[in-house]
């Protein structure tokens, strides 16, 4: 479970994160939704401890993280875009990986899901972006992360693999992970969100489901519907 | 210290495997054999070198560890996001750095002595000063250049800086203190030429150099002052500590920047 208490930042003159409160609970795919600049990037950044913030707390299943670094063993990250160093292998990159998790996991089965076994020995320039995906994929579904968080984690990926990722992401989240996701995809998010965050001028708010933001906002589609929040928050700002 | 060598481990076997390391080996043994080999003495030779080492290096240290730093940038994060300390990620990539570096430069220096004076030439002395001049030259600079850019989010102005910095201590320093040993010249102001050269990694190392080659003519206002006040042992004891300095400090100051920065 990941707790955001009142959480601030500030970027020279602009404050991006406005007192974020936030919980979010075991077994349950969170999408947290936004206009370009409202702070996405930079909460997920401070949960991961990228970003410090100036004030509030984060608590990870009721520990603080904030300036903590041993609580990432229990967080998968898949970042928007897959960069690992170009003259070595996806094995030494996994297994670089594997040893700064200390752990004994063995990740083929996720390398047999992606298929990635016909690429392990390639060295990482020779790869195509889609590719690099599916690695950056198995790095933050392996060694059992309790919290998984995801930025734009279909971009990249053809047909096939986003079906497999979202169903395999799906069968995380039953088995109890907490699954934080943000994407511009709103099939995606439509599909695999349990919950909806929105983000606006720095503050956060939990709406439901898609479903139950289409309700409220009375829109026929996701899109419509954000479109409408992130209007009216600017008419207010 | 474990987690460093894990995060060393795999940017050593990035970098060392990297054209830009390859080239920076053929470019030495170049030099070096040629030097070596078609110079009338082993001493002109060998203040060539220096004269290369004491420029390249620390403008191949600076350029290319801000490049690599900016470069890395989005593996970068995706270390930040592992349970491993923020000084361990940049120091091991540091390291690998200037060891891949050093490694390069260190062949391409003592292939040149190879071939010109096969095994009994890696006992020059000669040598093994530019090997050492190199090897601090690459781990000060290297070392500087992460610290502008983990101070820099800006690529472009990263860079910038380095090259200025490599500029100012490797062309410019000299001129200002020209300057002003001409200006003060009738003032003894022999002490404060000694504490202005310890200012400068490349002056300390080029008078180290020229103290080793015993080159009066090569040694300059600086390096003159110094055989007078220290001789040639003490002289050096003091280069080589002013050097552990200005290794120890850019790489303190990186693990105290690293903790407080956001990404």
């Amino acid at each position: 479970m990941i707790e955001i208490l009142s959480l601030h930042k500030r970027f020279k003159k602009l404050e991006v994160l406005r007192g974020v409160d936030l919980k979010l609970q075991s077994g349950k795919i969170y999408s947290i939704l936004g206009p370009n600049g409202c702070g996405k990037s930079t909460l997920i950044k401070c949960i991961l401890g990228m970003v410090i913030p100036d004030a509030g707390d984060i608590r990870i299943n009721g520990e603080t993280a904030v300036g903590r670094t041993k609580f990432k063993s229990r967080v998968g990250y898949m970042p928007q875009k897959a960069k690992f160093p170009s003259n070595v292998s996806v094995n030494e990159v996994l297994s670089m990986i594997k040893k700064i998790r200390n752990s004994k996991e063995n990740v083929q089965e996720l390398i047999s899901l992606f298929e990635v076994e016909e690429h392990l020995k390639k060295k990482i320039a020779t790869l195509s972006g889609g590719t690099l995906q599916k690695v950056s994929a198995i790095i933050a579904l392996s060694y059992f992360p309790e919290i998984i968080i995801l930025d734009e984690p279909t971009a990249g990926l053809d047909p096939s693999t986003r079906l497999v990722f979202k169903e395999y992401i799906k069968g995380l989240s039953k088995e109890g992970k907490t699954i934080l996701l943000s994407s511009h995809v709103l099939s995606d998010v439509e599909e695999l969100s349990d919950e909806i965050i929105i983000l606006l001028n720095g503050m956060s708010d939990i709406k439901g489901s898609a479903e139950d933001l289409k309700k409220e906002m009375e829109s026929p589609t996701l899109e419509i519907a954000l479109t409408k929040i992130y209007q009216k928050a600017k008419l207010d700002a | 210290m474990r987690d460093l060598f894990k995060v060393f481990s795999l940017s050593f076997k990035d970098l060392i495997r990297s054209r830009i390391i390859l080239i920076y080996f053929l470019f030495f043994s170049a030099a070096s054999f040629s030097l070596l080999f078609f110079s009338g003495s082993v001493d002109k030779a060998v203040i060539s070198l220096m004269n290369i080492v004491i420029f390249i290096v620390p403008l191949i240290a600076s350029v290319y560890g801000s490049v690599n730093y900016y470069n890395s940038l989005e593996f970068t994060e995706m270390l930040l996001a592992q349970p491993i300390k923020r000084s361990s990620i940049f120091l091991g990539q540091l390291f690998a750095l200037a060891l891949a570096m050093i490694i390069s430069f260190s062949l391409g220096i003592v292939l040149g002595f190879l071939i010109r004076d096969g095994f009994i030439g890696l006992q020059s002395p000669y040598l093994k000063s530019l090997l050492i001049s190199g090897a601090a030259l690459s781990l000060i600079f290297s070392g500087i250049s992460f610290l502008i850019s983990l101070k820099n989010t800006d690529k472009a102005k990263g860079i910038s800086y380095t090259f200025l910095i490599w500029l100012v201590l490797a062309i410019l320093y000299d001129g200002f203190l020209l300057i002003w040993f001409i200006v003060f010249e009738d003032y003894p102001i022999e002490k404060h030429a000694l504490v202005l050269s310890l200012l400068n990694p490349v002056d300390i190392c080029r008078i180290d150099l020229m103290l080793e080659v015993d080159s009066s003519a090569m040694m300059g206002y600086t390096g003159a002052v110094f055989k007078s006040f220290f001789g040639n042992s003490l002289g050096q004891l003091i280069t080589s500590s002013a050097l552990i300095l200005w290794i120890i400090i850019p790489y303190a100051a990186i693990v105290r920047t690293c903790k407080k920065i956001d990404f």
